[in-house]
Order: structure tokens, then C-alpha cells, then sequence
């Protein structure tokens, strides 16, 4: 893949993808913001401190026909996983969104500004937010308004009020919407309490009705808009505070938040189920692991402290996602927990399906774990298992999966209303069907009610 | 004192009185990204309304203690 689809709207450069190498290039459009960004020190500083992604020069010639105008090449580390805003924990999101803030003050103070605010811009490494758009950069003249506002709002701040304020998932809005929640659309549906606060107020519903209506006269007298330097810095600290003081509603406090404390094993099962998971991940010398349906990142934090190097854990329950975010940012785990429904997983999106990869084509794990999962696919949303199977091992070649019995409590659970389903899921059938698609490495009965837990390969 | 004075004032000001009309259009022209018109004014108002929230917030302290005098001495009569 040459020029990164998504990297089309800036005319000042382009992000390349080589082989395994990141390029930027800086077209001669982009060639003084850049340099007053490098030469105000600005860069190493951020880069530094952790906020930007590191960006080293190299000889243009690097992208020979990619770019014949390319005036200076930017080489960047390549980051093993990109997510989107509509994947992000109400906490990431939280997270990206201060950095953005923060990376923009900083900014100021070495006489830059940043002339957007898209939530795009940052990629995770494990929970840490990072900001990759270097021409986002440009030199800051006297006078100049926050031009990101307008976007800020739309990617960050709305999605976080309308969690927050209302209790709905921000997430399904914002993968149907690119570029976030309009705060027009928001204020329809924000309670009349939550606009009582005087900026929620003013960002949402002064900011949608003025949005309303587009008219010469409004547009002349923005143009002769003018804020000092500290006015600016005055309003973005005022959004950080705000967004700071957001936190996700006490209806996210799900039951499978504390799925660890209530789910239906022993000590000595927790252990035993422990002991095989970090054992097959040693065994394999598995770096890079996807933990499907990773509730709070219990059995990610083993993986990693058996070897892996990084997991992407993927939870549909916001609860939980939060308290897996939580779990990562204060261990200090290389792990990133996303909020996906795999029975619907994020699809390539944006203009020509293009600009936003779809997660299969964003698949880099050499290891799976699917953990107290199987039955929530088959018997839970009639997934047929041939099929799950087939989907689980095209995900990495190695893995871990659970099999839990339809007589387990859990799975009998979901089997209330409908105990037709899935004739074929016993033990034997799923082995025979695992057998026929990779190498059973181990098999191990890890409770009582007789879940299983089999170690398979397919390399 | 004074001093310290003169220049919260003049940080309150910088932040409060920024409706500053100036003749030549603004460098959003230049934007590849539409800052929205309504959203840039709105800018404006803001800076007005967060510069006198600090100012009201750093003064809180003189205005409560010169409320509280003037309670206390009430209450002496």
C-alpha cells in the first residue's frame, strides 16, 4: 500500500506506507508550517514528553515516484494496531481528547497552533493517547481564533456529553457519522438538566442553532473575529476542564463490569484457567494477541505477563471497556481494550470504503483468546460453530478457545427461550470440528459445570 | 500589591475584552478545514464569558471577605 487512503484531505503531505515503513512526506505547500513547527523545538519537546509520535528526516529520494515533490521526508515508527474515535472507551476517548487540548496549549507557549482538532489524529499506544499528524502544526499569528473549535466539539466533547448525560453509547453514532456528533443533533437530544450548565449550553445549543443557518452577514462578521493569545488559551483550558469533569453514567456500571467476582468459577478454577492460558501463550512465544470479548482485561494482563508484547482486547459492553481501559492505564499495560461487537465488527468506512480500515484488514495477531465466548456466539445470537470456527482460526493461526456446555448455568441461560438451538455444540463435535481446522495442542476441563479449555494450532 | 493588581486586571481584560474588529479578513481563509462561521463567533462570546468567570473566581475571595465584613458589622449594629 503507497499513499494511506485516509492521508488525502491535507495538501501540505501525505502519509506513505512502505513494506512495514511510515513515510510523511511535506509538499512544498506544507514546507513553512512544517519548519517553523521543527525549528521552534516545539517537535522534540512533544516528541519527548510523549504526545508526538516520533518523526525522524530522511532523504526525500526514500519515496522516489510516490512523491517526486516532496520537499523533506518524515520517517515514523509504525504503530502495530490503528483504532477510530468509534472503537475508543469513553475514557480513551476522554484521554485522546485532553491531549488534544494539552498538545495544542503546549503549542502556543512555542508560538504554534494547531489548525484542526480531529479525533483521527490520535492513535494508542496500549491505553496512552499519541498525537501522529504533524501538519496539523502551523505557525501561530496574533489574532487567530481556535479554528479546530467546531471539530473539537463534533469528535470529542459531544460524543462524551451525549454517554455521560443521557446514558447511550456514543460509539454506533460516531462509526455511522465520521466526523462525529453534530452539536445541532445533540442538543435534540440532550435532557434539559444537562443544559442547564452554562458552557454545555453554549457549545451545544448556541453552537447548533448558530450552525442552523449559514448567512453572508454572519460570515463577514466572523471574519473580523480576533482573540488574543491569552483569550484562547483561556477558552481551551475552559473546554479542558469541562471535558475533564465528564465521566460515564452509573447505567454503564454493567453486570459484567465485575464479571470477574460474579462469574461462576472457584478460586482454584480461576487459577487453573490462568495457568493454561499463560502456558499456552509461553508455549507458543505469542507477541501479539487479540482477547475477544476481553470483559475487563483479566486474562490480557496474563497473556502479557507470559510474554506477549501487546493485546487488543474487544468488548461490547461499555462497562466493562472502561474498567479493562482502566485496568491497562493504571498498570501500565501495553494493552488496548476497543469497543466492538464481533458479530458486527467495524467496517471499512469513509470516502471510497477506504479512509477507515474495516478490522479484518486490520488483523496483526498471532494468538487468540476466545474466553467464556462460544456460547454467547452460538447459542446467544445462533452463530452456526462451523462458521465460528472458520472465522476464529482466520483470525490468528494460534489460540486459546473456550468451550462451555449448554448445561453450564451461563450458557443455560441464554437457552431459556430457546432450546432448539444448535443441536451439534457438544465437546465432542466442536473437538472433531477443531480437529478438522488445526492441531489440538492441549485440552483441559477447567470446571466443574465442564468447560473446556483447548490450546490449538494451525501453523 | 498594586502591582499585583494591575496585572490581574490587565490578564482579566486581555481575556474579557477580545471582540477586537479588525479590517483585514481573518487567516481561516486559509484552512483546508471549515471552522463554520457560527462557531467562530461563538469563540468570541466565550472568551467574554470564561475571561469573567476566572475574573469572578480570582476576586471571589475579596468579594466574600468584603460580603462577610459588612455581614458581621450588621450584625454588631
Amino acid at each position: 500500500m503507497p499513499r494511506d487512503p485516509a492521508s488525502y484531505r491535507d495538501p501540505a503531505g501525505h502519509v506513505h506506507v512502505i513494506g512495514r515503513k511510515v513515510y510523511r512526506s511535506i509538499l512544498p505547500a506544507g514546507v513553512e508550517q512544517y519548519t517553523a513547527a521543527r525549528d521552534s523545538g516545539f517537535l522534540d519537546l512533544a516528541t519527548r514528553n510523549g504526545r508526538l509520535i516520533e518523526g525522524r528526516e530522511v532523504a526525500p529520494a526514500v519515496l522516489g515516484d510516490e512523491a517526486p515533490n516532496a520537499v523533506h521526508v518524515l520517517e515514523h515508527p509504525r504503530i502495530e494496531f490503528i483504532s477510530y474515535p468509534y472503537c475508543w472507551s469513553f475514557d480513551g476517548l476522554q484521554a485522546a481528547g485532553l491531549l488534544t487540548l494539552d498538545l495544542h496549549l503546549d503549542a502556543l507557549e512555542h508560538g504554534l497552533t494547531l489548525s484542526d482538532a480531529s479525533a483521527y489524529n490520535i492513535q494508542f499506544l496500549g491505553p496512552r493517547p499519541i498525537f501522529i499528524d504533524y501538519l496539523s502544526l502551523m505557525r501561530y499569528e496574533e489574532g487567530q481564533v481556535w479554528l479546530g473549535y467546531r471539530q473539537f466539539c463534533e469528535h470529542f466533547l459531544n460524543p462524551l456529553l451525549l454517554t455521560a448525560k443521557t446514558g447511550v453509547a456514543f460509539q454506533p453514532w460516531f462509526r455511522g457519522s465520521l466526523e462525529g456528533i453534530p452539536s445541532a443533533d445533540l442538543g435534540a437530544v440532550l435532557p434539559w438538566r444537562a443544559k442547564l450548565h452554562p458552557l454545555v449550553a453554549m457549545h451545544v445549543v448556541v453552537q447548533g442553532r448558530m450552525q442552523r443557518s449559514v448567512t453572508a452577514a454572519r460570515t463577514k462578521t466572523a471574519l473580523k473575529i480576533r482573540l488574543s493569545k491569552t483569550a484562547l488559551m483561556n477558552n481551551l483550558r475552559s473546554m479542558r476542564s469541562l471535558v475533564e469533569k465528564l465521566k460515564p453514567p452509573s447505567s454503564q456500571r454493567s453486570p459484567w463490569q465485575n464479571y470477574e467476582q460474579t462469574a461462576q468459577y472457584t478460586h482454584d478454577e480461576r487459577a487453573a484457567k490462568a495457568r493454561f492460558v499463560g502456558e499456552m501463550i509461553r508455549a507458543c512465544g505469542a507477541t501479539t494477541v487479540w482477547d475477544l470479548g476481553c470483559n475487563s482485561g483479566e486474562y490480557s494482563e496474563i497473556a502479557l505477563s507470559s510474554g506477549a508484547r501487546s493485546v487488543i482486547g474487544f468488548e461490547p459492553d461499555p462497562g466493562a471497556l472502561n474498567a479493562a481501559f482502566q485496568r491497562a492505564r493504571t498498570k501500565g499495560l501495553n494493552f488496548l481494550p476497543l469497543s466492538l461487537d464481533l458479530t458486527n465488527p467495524s467496517p471499512s468506512l469513509g470516502w471510497r470504503q477506504q479512509e477507515r480500515m474495516g478490522l479484518a484488514e486490520r488483523r496483526n495477531a498471532d494468538f487468540v483468546l476466545c474466553l467464556a465466548l462460544l456460547h454467547h456466539l452460538v447459542l446467544g445470537r445462533n452463530l452456526p460453530l462451523e462458521e465460528v470456527l472458520d472465522w476464529l482460526l482466520s483470525l490468528a493461526p494460534r489460540g486459546v478457545v473456550e468451550f462451555v456446555p449448554k448445561e453450564d448455568p451461563m450458557a443455560a441461560q441464554l437457552l431459556t427461550w430457546k432450546a432448539k438451538v444448535a443441536p451439534d455444540y457438544n465437546r465432542d463435535n466442536f473437538a472433531s470440528m477443531l480437529r478438522q481446522r488445526a492441531r489440538i495442542e492441549r485440552e483441559e476441563v477447567v470446571t466443574a459445570s465442564g468447560r473446556v479449555l483447548f490450546g490449538y494450532s494451525s501453523a | 500589591m498594586t502591582g499585583m493588581r494591575n496585572r490581574d486586571f490587565a490578564y482579566i481584560a486581555a481575556g474579557t475584552c477580545v471582540l477586537v474588529v479588525a479590517l483585514t479578513p481573518g487567516t481561516a481563509q486559509a484552512q483546508y478545514l471549515d471552522p463554520g462561521a457560527g462557531s467562530i463567533i461563538l469563540q468570541a462570546v466565550l472568551a467574554i464569558v470564561v475571561g469573567a468567570a476566572a475574573g469572578v473566581k480570582l476576586y471571589w475571595g475579596k468579594i466574600s471577605a468584603f460580603l462577610s465584613r459588612r455581614s458581621k458589622r450588621s450584625d454588631m449594629r
